[in-house]
């Protein structure tokens, strides 16, 4: 499996210099990757910006709807074009930190096939509403098979490569590469553990409250250690290579590390403040969160101050322009991210575009920042060409720049400004803006500046596209020659850790105990946040003896998925906050309960709609039938896209004793009937909705279609328990 | 067993055992990186990236 081209001149019994080619070419091809799949990735971005400021944009086309095109747009981004950009940075700087060749050509290959096979796999089923409805998780069954393979590939290939190095001591970077490997396969592993149906649809084995806090575990967790931690193993790596200084501290990156991986994966339950989860994971998540200021600024600091004596390169060098000014929004963004987590900041930002700004001033600035400085700094590099255009590489900086500041600034102001109106209430405690179109007409013309600022973000990637491309229009014939170092060999790593005198360097040179350490940080968040929820289902059951918390007939169920697979719980929340303005606008706050037979959760995480926790009644069956057809014929300033193939396209009413049978097997208190039965059912009650859209004016429509069982599934929300609540029992 | 275990554990003070954990963590990590001896380590790791006769590719090609 060694791919090393060893020949060596001895130079003594311990240091027998060997030489060696370093792999380029698979850097090459994860940068080429990383630059098709941005563009993707930012596209998508801009248009469903576009169709959030102009609503007729893709009007009625399923596969181009805002709830469809909108994960495809997460996922690219994340995953397609920052995941791209790590693994070229990380192969490029393993290589030479650990003066080695990457430990398997093969393997190399099949992790960048393998992940580019799961992006076309996304692209190709996002859009057709193939989805797990969890956010940034949303890939279904087969793919997520697919990421734990391609990533075990990946973690095998670092960690083999770090097990025949030929440097003695491991780099700070290399440690946050290896955190990224560990904690990513956990956090993808656990989350997605699901049963299949059918080879496109699963359930997940959580629910409810259990499934919010696993998901969102994963899902801050996926920033920290997927768009953090590599990132900043790469910002230790290229900062001090672009401007020819060491670190500015090596103390600090070491101590920026261990916090940094104990404290990221407490920090969670932010994401549920004032939600239904129990208020002490609250509490740990909003204390942890703020405690994240610490190695967050450590690290920023660190990084800028590498530049110590070097400052004029901000000037004259524009890679380095670029990853400072990176980890600069890296600085902004964790500083508005603990106190986005404070509860009372919570309270207004939550649901809001405020949330959407920090997390692009993180992606754009912070991720794409420094992907752009990193790909500008190796392009001349891998394929040997002529100087890229400065001048284009400053244009490209300052429209990025600004850019991501108009977007940022136009999303707080339209965040804040929404959040004041929904808390708005006068004296006698009525809303100010009870119609919740009211705050949303306000921000609207928001949405076009943020458009154009990711107009202007996008236009300076086209012109880095056209820069990458002329510069390598010049590279030299041999560029694909692979390069060739020499370095001693490095003393069998047994011999060494076994010796008398084990001393802390060698701790450190010791991957496998780094690695362990770094499990064992990131699992002691993970066991006292995620195990008592296990109980969570009968706690919550203790807390209302004697109610009965319904769950959904095979015809709701049904609807429920088709809610799924159209995203609306990325415009629309079920979860109503233990706060008076919430209280007032939607009912009572919703309750854990509530959602315990919810397989995935759907609590939601944006408003661009109101909440609809409580929805089931609030509307007869025909509002819901003429609204989902064309949600302007009741709401005339609404936003909402139109879905008129609901009302066509039909239910698949044959899979519903099947999707029943793996909903019991998860828990679900099903009978033996339900599931036999479950297709009878389902049209017994979608008989009575049509009946009644029939006897109020609705005309041509048939129980099997789509609209019959959302409506059956809307009716249902709010109404899950049955019994009273019990006075005084919580 | 287990879930009637993990139900009695005190949950409200996760946050002190949190905090508690992270303050030993941090004070660990602050004494281990000024160990004594650890200088040496420190300046050889953090010259490693600059290592020129490492980075052949800078230099555009074969560093024989």
């Amino acid at each position: 499996m060694n791919n090393q081209q060893s020949s060596g001149a001895n130079t003594g019994s311990q240091n027998q210099v060997e030489s060696f080619q370093y792999d380029d070419d698979i850097v090459r091809k994860f940068t080429l990757a990383t630059l098709t799949w941005g563009l993707v990735a930012m596209l998508a971005g801009l248009y469903i910006a576009l169709q959030l400021a102009y609503f007729k944009l893709g009007q009625n086309l399923p596969w181009l709807s805002f709830g469809r095109i909108r994960p495809l747009h997460t996922n690219a981004a994340i995953f397609a074009f920052a995941g791209n950009a790590i693994f070229a940075g990380i192969y490029y700087s393993t290589q030479r930190l650990l003066r080695t060749r990457l430990w398997s050509d093969a393997v190399s290959r099949f992790h960048f096939w393998g992940w580019q096979t799961i992006i076309v796999s996304a692209a190709l089923t996002l859009p057709f509403g193939i989805t797990q409805g969890k956010e940034y998780a949303e890939l279904e069954w087969p793919i997520d098979i697919l990421i734990a393979v391609v990533w075990v590939a990946f973690g095998l290939n670092l960690l083999q490569t770090i097990r025949i190095r030929r440097e003695k001591h491991i780099y700070v970077a290399i440690w946050f590469y290896i955190a990224t490997f560990i904690t990513v396969a956990v956090l993808h592993i656990v989350n997605s553990l699901a049963i299949p149906v059918t080879f496109f649809k699963s359930y997940e084995i959580y629910a409810g409250v259990t499934d919010a806090l696993v998901q969102w575990w994963y899902g801050h967790n996926a920033v920290a250690f997927f768009l953090t931690t590599p990132f900043l193993g790469l910002m230790y790596y290229f900062i001090p290579k672009a401007v020819n200084r060491p670190v500015y501290s090596y103390r600090l990156s070491v101590i920026h590390f261990w916090t940094l991986v104990f404290i990221y994966i407490w920090a969670g339950p932010h994401h549920l403040l004032n939600t239904a989860l129990p208020d002490w994971a609250q509490t740990v998540g909003m204390v942890f969160s703020v405690m994240l200021w610490i190695p967050s600024w450590g690290g920023m600091i660190n990084g800028i101050l590498t530049l110590r004596g070097a400052w004029d390169k901000l000037r004259t060098d524009p890679p380095t322009k670029f990853l400072v000014a990176a980890t600069t929004f890296y600085g902004m963004a964790t500083f508005e991210g603990p106190l986005l987590a404070i509860k009372s900041v919570s309270a207004l930002a939550h649901y809001t575009d405020w949330i959407i700004a920090h997390v692009h001033a993180g992606a754009l600035g912070w991720n794409g920042l420094l992907s752009f400085g990193m790909i500008y700094y190796l392009v001349p590099r891998l394929w040997k060409t002529k100087p890229l255009n400065v001048s284009w590489m400053n244009i490209h900086f300052w429209t990025a720049t600004v850019g991501i500041l108009i977007y940022t600034i136009s999303m707080w102001a339209a965040g804040i400004t929404q959040g004041l109106m929904w808390m708005g209430m006068d004296s006698a405690g009525k809303l100010l803006y009870p119609d919740f179109v009211q705050t949303v007409i306000r921000i609207v013309p928001l949405y076009w500046v943020r458009a154009f600022g990711g107009l202007l973000y996008l236009s300076g990637f086209v012109l880095m596209l056209v820069n990458v491309y002329q510069a390598i229009q010049t590279a030299s014939a041999d560029y694909t020659n692979e390069v060739t170092d020499r370095y001693p060999r490095f003393k069998a790593l047994t011999e060494k850790l076994f010796s008398p005198g084990f001393t802390h360097e060698r701790l450190e040179a010791m991957p496998m105990v780094l690695a362990g350490l770094a499990l064992v940080g990131i699992l002691i968040g993970t066991a006292v946040e995620i195990v008592p929820f296990v109980t969570a289902n009968s706690y919550s059951e203790s807390i209302y003896q004697g109610a009965k918390v319904k769950h959904y007939t095979p015809l709701e169920q049904a609807g429920r998925d088709i809610y799924v697979r159209e995203g609306c719980y990325l415009c629309h929340s079920q979860m109503i906050r233990k706060l008076d303005f919430d209280v007032v606008r939607y009912g009572p706050e919703s309750k854990m309960e509530e959602s315990m037979w919810d397989h995935p959760f759907q609590w939601g995480s944006k408003r661009i709609g109101p909440d609809l926790a409580r929805e089931g009644g609030k509307f007869p069956n025909l509002w819901h039938y003429r609204h989902m057809n064309n949600p302007r014929d009741l709401t005339a300033q609404s936003i909402m896209p139109s879905y008129p193939w609901l009302l066509s396209d039909k239910t698949d009413f044959e899979v519903l004793s099947k999707k029943i049978s793996v909903l019991k097997t998860l828990g679900v208190p099903y009978s033996d009937d339900d599931v036999s039965n479950a297709v009878a059912l389902a049209h017994a009650q979608a008989k009575i909705i049509v009946d009644d859209l029939k006897a109020n004016g609705a005309t041509m429509v048939d129980e099997d279609r789509e609209i019959v069982a959302l409506i059956a599934y809307l009716q249902l929300l709010g109404k899950q328990i049955e019994a009273p609540q019990k006075v005084g029992a919580r | 067993m287990i879930k009637e275990a993990l139900a009695r554990i005190p949950l409200q003070h996760m946050s002190i055992v949190g905090l508690i954990l992270f303050i030993l963590l941090f004070a660990g990590a602050v004494l281990w990186v000024n160990r004594k001896g650890s200088d040496k380590v420190y300046k050889h790791l953090e010259e490693m990236p600059l290592d020129l006769d490492s980075d052949a590719t800078a230099r555009g090609g074969v560093n024989e």
